[in-house]
């Protein structure tokens, strides 16, 4: 199969949907043209030639009124893609979707469709510091009527995207800014979807499960690596969108290994790992031979400095540390 | 205040410390000696000396992502700054924050940190004035942002509040006719951004930014009416933005005409030859002047290379909480 980038998967999907539903329509800042290639990253290349400025809107420097905007347009029947170029910038946004959006079907009885998109570029390790860097996705993933997706791989990133526009509820699509042009993967060349709501196993394994999002996937599967050379069997769950979340794909994972390492980038505190612990306490209490671990990022801003940066995200070596502590401690038993 | 002939000497050599600084930080970064964000202040030196030379020492600033004139004339040491940029132990911030665009000060020089989030200073500022008029010593914040910030909710919010409140803050609009790739044709209607303080009730000027010379003086008289109470004021100063919006943008929006506008109206040749002809300074003078800077510059640069130590990681968890 071809391989292409995680962003060319992105471009990729935003150029067949807008093709084949002309209700869609995008908007943000520095999307037509940016910095050459079609927005900062080059996510919309090729778009403005496409679609025209009437689908291709580059906006004001105005957060607020993107989301506001892309809320009132879904109302009549458009499907806007709103693009927070980064994910810093959410908190901006964080009034529409929080409080209008996510709550409009709700409030007129179900009779309402609301298909968004936020698609935004979050996470860090490129050395882009405190406000250009954050994973905010479990503060959305506490908004009933949201979904959060996470992509990890760009066939993931590809067939999602395409879902997510195709939803009639609003999507927050969390897109890594470290893998839009680190990462190539396989994408098929003909038409598919990727269903929201549904994790996938990106490594079978029998001896412990760690279930890792966005691009700690990419350590995670670096992790099962370490491990196995020391003759452990890791199995890699990607819940791929966290709101909702697929749990039973995670707790079949942790009834065949008996152990879970959960990992984000986000920081472990208040993190949404910690729901997915509360899962395995709640419905996987029998499966478990040991402690679950959290793996997250330190709890403080994030540093700038590539060196301070490293220290502060999670790796794949304090994946397997966890791991070996869960297998110490169900050995010991 | 009359400027004298050392103000206006002395506000030269802030200039072209500002051009030979940015020129060389792109040097830098281009040789990866350099990490991180860059947006060049290039062509926008009057604007910000011209703003940022009358303030007093009990006078406070907030920053913006382009151009670190305002924050040196507030005092902040030049090779701190440097060492910023180099993500260094000794630098500004330690190698926490990216020194190359925001989110970096020093509350004992007054100098408030810009957020990274672009707009997001303009309220922050009118909190900043909040304090100095209860404080009631007459001194002053002055918000620096670009046209592109004043489009966001806060302007709205911040200079509507600051002026109801009649609170001590200049905002300084550095209008460059750009936001990013976004030309301040396509995202707003109207001519002069002064214009919106209007609609807040407080005095708007537009003023040509090339000229270091007028902006100090509209500067100067928006802060006689600030400590005289008379409140907050908008001025917008026209300036070029030389080079693309950072290190990373290829800047293929603008056309070479438009690119080069700047280099057109260069506000420090046209200071130069102003004190030249008026006799304030010699030709020779201004070679001085651009030695002085070029043996700083190089100065800061040895003292980060050579002095200056890696910071540890782990400092990263102090400071996140006043218990720590
Ligand atoms: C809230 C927010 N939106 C978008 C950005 C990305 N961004 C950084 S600088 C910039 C342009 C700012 O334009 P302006 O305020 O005119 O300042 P200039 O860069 O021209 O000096 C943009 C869009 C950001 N940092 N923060
Ligand atoms: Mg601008």
């Amino acid at each position: 199969m071809r391989e292409i980038t995680y962003i060319e998967a992105i471009n990729e999907a935003l150029i067949e949907e807008m093709e084949r539903d002309e209700k869609v329509f995008i908007m943000g800042e520095d999307i037509a043209i940016g910095y050459g290639g079609g927005g900062v990253f080059g996510a919309t290349r090729g778009l403005l030639e496409k679609f025209g400025e009437k689908r291709v809107i580059d906006t004001p420097l105005s957060e607020s009124a993107i989301a506001g905007c892309a809320g009132g347009a879904a109302l009549m029947g458009y499907r806007p893609i709103a693009e927070i170029m980064f994910g810093d910038f959410l908190p901006l946004t964080a009034d529409h979707m929080v409080n209008i959006t996510s709550k409009m079907r709700w409030v007129l009885g179900g009779h309402a469709d609301v298909p968004i998109v936020y698609r935004t570029a979050y996470g860090a390790g490129v050395g882009a510091g405190l406000h250009h860097s954050q994973s905010l996705e479990a503060w959305f993933a506490h908004i009933p009527g949201m979904k959060v997706v996470m992509p990890s791989t760009p066939a993931d990133a590809k067939g999602l995207l395409k879902s997510a526009i195709r939803d009639n509820d609003p999507v927050l699509f969390m897109e890594h800014k470290f893998l839009y042009k680190r990462l190539k993967g396989p994408v098929p060349e003909e038409e598919y979807l990727t269903p929201i709501g549904r994790g996938d196993v990106k490594r079978e394994g029998e001896d412990i499960s760690i279930i890792a999002t966005g691009a700690m996937v990419q350590q995670a599967l670096e992790a099962a690596k370490i491990l196995e050379k020391e003759g452990i069997s890791a199995e890699v769950v990607d819940p791929r969108t966290i709101l909702p979340l697929d749990e039973e794909i995670i707790l079949n994972s942790v009834e065949k290994t008996g152990g879970a390492v959960i990992v984000h980038e986000a920081p472990t505190t208040g993190g949404f790992g910690g729901e997915i612990a509360a899962l395995l306490a709640d419905k996987g209490i029998d499966f478990l031979d040991g402690p679950v671990k959290r793996v997250g990022a330190l709890f403080c801003p994030i540093p700038s400095s590539p060196e301070m940066e490293q220290f502060y995200l999670p790796n794949a070596d304090k994946i397997v540390k966890a791991a070996r502590e869960i297998l110490t401690f169900s050995a010991g038993e | 205040m009359e400027l004298s002939n050392n103000d206006l000497q002395k506000m030269l050599y802030w200039m072209v410390l500002g051009r030979r600084l940015e020129e060389k930080i792109t040097v830098l970064f281009r040789e990866s000696r350099l990490r991180g964000h860059h947006h060049p202040g290039i062509g926008q030196e009057a604007a910000n000396v011209g703003a940022a030379y009358g303030l007093q020492e009990k006078d406070c600033i907030t920053l913006i992502h382009r151009g670190k004139l305002p924050e040196l004339i507030k005092g902040m040491g030049l090779k701190d700054l440097m060492a910023g940029y180099y993500a260094k132990k000794e630098g500004i911030e330690g190698g926490r924050a990216p020194t190359g665009s925001h989110m970096y000060g020093d509350l004992s020089k007054g100098i408030i940190p810009g957020p990274g989030i672009i707009g997001s200073a303009i309220p922050l500022a009118a909190g900043v004035g909040l304090a100095l008029d209860r404080d009631g010593n007459g001194a002053v914040v002055e918000c620096f942002f670009g046209d592109g910030a004043s489009n966001r909710g806060d302007f709205h919010e911040g200079l509507n509040m600051a002026a109801v409140m009649n609170l001590p803050v200049i905002f300084q609009l550095v209008n460059n006719g750009y936001a990013m790739s976004v030309s301040a044709k396509k995202s707003t209607r109207i001519q002069s951004l002064s214009d919106r303080a209007q609609a807040y009730g407080i005095p708007g000027v537009t003023v040509d930014g090339n000229d270091v010379r007028a902006v100090y003086e509209v500067t100067e008289k928006a802060i006689e009416r600030t400590r005289n109470g008379e409140g907050p004021s908008l001025i917008e100063c026209m300036v070029h933005r030389w080079t693309g919006h950072s290190i990373s943008d290829a800047d293929i929006y603008r056309t070479d005409g438009e690119r080069l506008e700047g280099e057109k109206s260069d506000p420090i040749v046209r200071f130069k030859n102003e004190l030249i002809d008026e006799g304030i300074l010699t030709e020779h003078g201004c070679l001085d002047v651009e030695k002085q800077v070029a043996d700083e510059i190089e100065e800061s640069i040895r003292y980060c290379e050579n002095e200056c130590h890696d910071p540890d990681p782990s400092d990263i968890m102090r400071g996140v909480y006043a218990s720590n």
